[in-house]
């Protein structure tokens, strides 16, 4: 059972105050032309310089260190030349949860969120004889001999059943990547501005049927890095932006056989993590300004939306056809272009563009008066949660 | 000439899964404390938690969860296009196989499917895989009776 006055406390005793990316679109034009820039602890070493400076600190005021799954733990912190009190390893959104467990446990007042990736110089596969992933997630390997290993193909999978379902068509794929793409054409970081329209993408290759190329995320290199230190520190920062809740719930009972996946297309730990997480801040969907979702691939979207109660079941289509989720629609999201268009950094560039929305300082694609902005991510059943608030909401 | 393709991930309990396939079955393990059948294999049994199980045949019918077609080629095994199919089995636990036959028809979801074994070669030797095609008007009809 979940205990959501000690969940309450543990999410207002943390907030971010820095946070550095490096220069996707910059780098991956660099590799284009044969010059590989760094590798995965350099692409985070730069990232941590840019939010240390962003946050007005120095390295000797981290204490805590979380590193991304991409890179050691030892040897980043060797790396940084950081000797931190805790360290631990986890992926974007439990980076965060982590850093505010530390934190409100009193093992770190200060933690540096790092992560690094390489994936592109150094030809990470995702899928086939050598794909990622397998040792933390047996389905991704399972059943190689029938030609199933790509996470794609789990995710075109789920997306084959849903629209046999649920009043749902390639187009509306489509409409999110376009939607997203939008949102790139604004941000000068992004890897992918050149425009997309719904037309390119129903033109476009299929990988595994029914998704198609722009379906799929990016592969780029790069590196993020967030500071995440005690509200108390954090009080007299306008920039601070705090938590106003975190959540997670898993599904791994039956997940090799792919059950959680097709047949419920992992709504229980949706709904067990909302549940949580709207009780916790207080409020819901509605006082949402932005929504942040893991987008490897489009199909995430519908799940998502209406597992965390955007919407009913079976009807994200509505949604996305309303425009809600475009440039100037009511519920922005993934208004950086996401994993699809701007750079895929595994859900960290997520947490950067929530906190610069609710610094206001996005420029062009900016929410107006944004208060919330939510991220939700459900990697292989794995469904996490949170919820940012800008200084004073 | 038989088919190449990838080897899968062995251990203990995969090692029998695939060596009752070799001798021309697919089973399963049910538990000998609460009859629960189980896939993939695993040391103890998910619903009730007992180690004691049987090694016990499949009736070899299910019907199709979801499917997916591949257009890129992930091995040099396997050239694209290829369906694979998620299959409810009767027995209850979902398994994934190719849907042979016709590879240009989208399967239905919901669609009966019979199990169908194919000797394939991989890089660990030779294998037996458990393969799916559509069920035949009159297969239904009997399964649907039983």
């Amino acid at each position: 059972m979940t205990d959501r006055s000690r969940l309450r406390r543990a999410a207002g005793a943390v907030a971010v105050v820095g946070v550095g990316e490096t220069d996707y679109a910059l780098d991956h034009a660099a590799l284009r032309d044969g010059k590989v820039r760094s590798d995965a602890y350099g692409f985070a070493a730069t990232a941590l310089k840019r939010a240390l400076s962003d946050a007005g600190l120095r390295l000797s005021d981290i204490d805590g260190l979380v590193v991304g799954q991409s890179t050691a733990v030892e040897r980043m912190a060797e790396v940084l030349a950081v000797d931190p009190s805790w360290s631990a390893q986890a992926d974007a959104v439990n980076a965060v949860i982590q850093a505010a467990m530390a934190i409100a446990s009193g093992l770190a007042e200060c933690v540096a969120l790092v992560y690094g990736n390489d994936q592109k110089s150094a030809g990470t596969q995702y899928g086939g004889p050598n794909a990622m992933g397998g040792e933390r997630f047996l389905a991704y390997v399972q059943y190689a001999p029938w030609g199933l290993t790509s996470q794609g193909a789990l995710y075109a999978m789920m997306a084959n059943r849903y629209m046999a379902e649920a009043e749902f068509t390639p187009a509306d794929l489509g409409r999110i990547a376009v939607g997203q793409r939008r949102f790139a054409e604004q941000n000068a970081n992004a890897i992918m501005r050149r425009p997309l329209t719904l037309d390119d993408y129903l033109a476009s290759r299929f990988v595994c049927e029914p998704l198609r190329l722009f379906d799929y995320c990016l592969v780029n290199d790069g590196g993020v890095a967030l500071i995440v230190t005690t509200a108390e520190r954090a009080r007299s920062n306008p920039r601070a932006v705090g938590l106003a809740a975190f959540a997670r719930a898993d599904l791994s009972v039956d997940a090799t056989s792919l059950r959680p996946r097709l047949m419920d297309y992992y709504h229980d730990a949706h709904r067990r993590a909302a549940a949580d997480l709207y009780a916790v801040a207080g409020f819901g969907p509605e006082a949402v300004d932005s929504v942040q979702i893991y987008d490897s691939f489009t199909t995430h979207v519908p799940f998502a939306l209406e597992g965390f109660g955007y919407c009913g079941l079976g009807e994200a289509a509505g949604l996305i056809r309303s425009g809600a989720l475009a440039p100037g629609g009511r519920l922005p999201m993934n208004t950086s272009g996401g994993m699809l268009s701007e750079s895929y950094m595994q859900g960290w560039n997520h947490q950067v563009e929530a906190v610069r929305q609710l610094r206001g300082e996005t420029g062009d694609r900016q929410v107006p008066g944004v208060r919330h902005v939510h991220y939700m991510s459900d990697v292989a059943g794995k469904v996490s949660s949170l919820m940012y608030r800008r200084a004073g909401a | 000439m038989t088919a190449r393709r990838p080897a899968p991930p062995r251990g203990l309990f995969e090692d029998a899964f695939w060596r009752h396939l070799g001798e021309g079955r697919m089973c399963l393990q049910r538990c000998d404390d609460c009859s629960s059948v189980r896939y993939p294999a695993a040391p103890c049994c998910p619903r009730c938690g007992s180690e004691a199980c049987t090694w016990a045949p499949v009736a070899g019918s299910g019907r199709v969860v979801s499917w997916t077609r591949f257009h890129r080629q992930y091995f040099a095994e396997m050239p694209p296009p290829y369906l694979v199919v998620s299959v409810a089995l009767d027995e209850g636990p979902m398994v994934v196989g190719n849907l042979l036959g016709d590879q240009a028809t989208d399967p239905a979801i919901g669609a009966p499917v019979r199990l169908r074994l194919q000797t394939v070669e991989t890089a660990a030797g030779r294998l037996d895989l458990p393969q799916w095609e559509l069920a035949a008007a009159e297969d239904t009809a009997k399964t649907e009776k039983r």
